[in-house]
């Protein structure tokens, strides 16, 4: 074998090795990213836009279309409890991040609404996800393919 | 000629390219409160909407806020009856009062509430409702997979699977991820013919039932579970020149029962054979006059009930019914969602 062919398969291989390291990396990373950090999720139409700030510790989330209250609930634990639980009549959000999914659940009068976000590529500020599932009480349940975007605004 | 036709694409072009920008907010909320399945299962939509954002879409709708006096409100996605009280100075009892909302917790995406200042709510009255409760869909939203795999957070899990268990138990909680109007026909059948929530929703003439192994897809799901708007739509798209017309109702006294086959005319209307129906309707009409003779379809429960009058009997009749009718459409605008939360009490109840 002659020296450029083995160097155009080292190059080759270190490509994929970077970018699977990259993959392998980005879609396990989502539960490390959240915590502690206010996301912008942009809805599937584009004229939407939710706030989320997730707790530094423990499952509680803030999901409000209020950017001003998002950050203030990112302030300290105490502001984020004093924001939580204000908005607990509204329903109460809890999520789970593991693996490459992001789930979000809303409770509301004994029910549970669930938003999962499926195979989640989480690098630098964005949270990228490819399709999620949803099962929403008294609304419906299945799989959109429809990707979504998620930014870290702080 | 050809400088008169030039002049009038012109002036059709400036007209859409000035007109364009005033028709577009109409056209995003219509489409707000329907759009794709996945646009409507967006989480954005099940997020309560701030008083500040339901003024945005009372803006958008052209409403003037100082001169609320039985205004038309179209509901958007993520309205709540807390914000459209907050955004309006209207309280939420006479929101309830004005609109028929008693016992529910639930106004619909899509549907007309009626804003009104003036007047008071009778002492006493308490509508049960959860002012919080984000505006819901009278369709189920691609209730396709009959499994989907979520993983609940660790805190509601336990909810959640009492939820799910309920579902594969309980004939009447199957329906905890369906639509509350879909939920309630399924269940029960029930007569609701005359609400028609179709009329306040686009996609709403699509009644879902929702056995959710049923459907592959949501954009396939057929109309299991018809109503009689459903029914005369059928007839109305077959009539052609049958000389019949048709209406939902009993016609009133001038109007005589048809004997027909109430279980085959529901069996061919459910599989879209409005030919059969209409056929079964002529025969049972035994060779009466058509001309002038108007159908009118009941429904009641699992029982279909048709109705014959002829214009010649009942002209007088249907003069004053016609001006009842033209008076009783808003008020069944603002109504039918008031009657569907009725119902919607019931199936959350057996959905607990």
């Amino acid at each position: 074998m002659q020296k450029k062919t083995k160097v155009i398969i080292a190059v080759v291989v270190a490509i994929v090795v970077v970018l699977g390291g990259f993959y392998l990396y980005a879609s396990h990373a989502v539960a490390s990213h959240v915590p502690g950090h206010v996301y912008e999720y942009t809805s599937i139409s584009g004229n939407q836009k939710a706030y989320m700030t997730f707790a530094k510790s423990g499952d509680e989330v803030v999901v409000t279309p209020s950017k001003d209250k998002a950050l203030k609930a990112n302030g300290s634990d105490s502001a984020f409890q004093s924001v939580y639980q204000g908005e607990a009549d509204q329903g109460k959000w809890n999520y789970e991040a593991k693996g490459s999914r992001l789930t979000l659940s809303k409770t509301q009068d004994n029910k549970v609404s669930l938003w999962q976000y499926n195979h989640v590529l989480a690098f630098g500020k964005k949270i990228h996800s490819s399709s999620f599932s949803y099962q929403i009480a008294n609304a419906g349940q299945g799989v959109d393919r429809k990707a979504t975007t998620f930014e870290q605004i702080r | 000629m050809k400088i008169n036709n030039k002049k009038r694409l012109a002036a059709v072009l400036m007209t859409a390219v000035l007109a364009g920008p005033v028709m577009a907010p109409s056209v995003v909320l219509a489409d707000n409160a329907t759009g794709s399945p996945a646009e409507q299962a967006d989480i954005t939509n099940w997020i309560a909407n701030t008083p500040q954002q339901v003024s945005n879409n009372m803006a958008m709708q052209h409403i003037d806020m100082n001169n609320l006096n039985g205004t038309r409100y179209i509901i958007q996605w993520g309205d709540t009856l807390s914000s459209i009280s907050a955004a309006t100075g209207i309280s939420i009892a006479k929101l309830c009062y004005d609109n028929n909302i008693q016992n529910a917790n639930l106004i619909y995406a899509g549907d007309v509430l009626i804003l009104n200042r003036n007047g008071d709510v009778p002492a006493g009255y308490k509508p049960n409702v959860n002012p919080n409760a984000v505006a819901q869909t009278r369709v189920t939203i691609n209730n396709g997979p009959k499994t989907v795999n979520i993983y609940a957070p660790k805190s509601v899990k336990k909810i959640y699977n009492e939820q799910v268990d309920n579902s594969k138990t309980d004939d009447h909680s199957s329906n905890t991820f369906a639509a509350p109007a879909a939920a309630k026909e399924s269940s029960a059948d029930t007569n609701s013919d005359s609400q028609s929530s179709q009329e306040s929703s686009s996609s709403a003439s699509v009644q879902t039932k929702t056995k959710s192994a049923a459907a592959s897809h949501g954009h396939k799901r057929h109309s299991a579970l018809l109503s009689a708007a459903d029914i005369v739509s059928g007839l109305e798209s077959v009539a052609g020149d049958s000389k019949l017309s048709f209406e939902e109702g009993n016609g009133g006294d001038d109007a005589d029962s048809l004997d027909v086959d109430s279980a085959a005319i529901l069996k061919a209307a459910k599989k879209g054979n409005y030919d059969d129906v209409l056929s079964e309707i002529e025969d049972a009409l035994n060779g009466k006059d058509k001309d002038g003779t108007t159908i009118y379809i009941e429904k009641d429960g699992n029982e279909l009930h048709v109705y014959a009058s002829h214009q010649d009997e009942s002209s007088s009749k249907d003069s004053n019914k016609d001006d009842s009718d033209s008076s009783q459409q808003s008020d069944d605008d603002s109504n039918n969602q008031a009657t569907n939360d009725s119902q919607d009490t019931d199936t959350t109840d057996d959905d607990d």
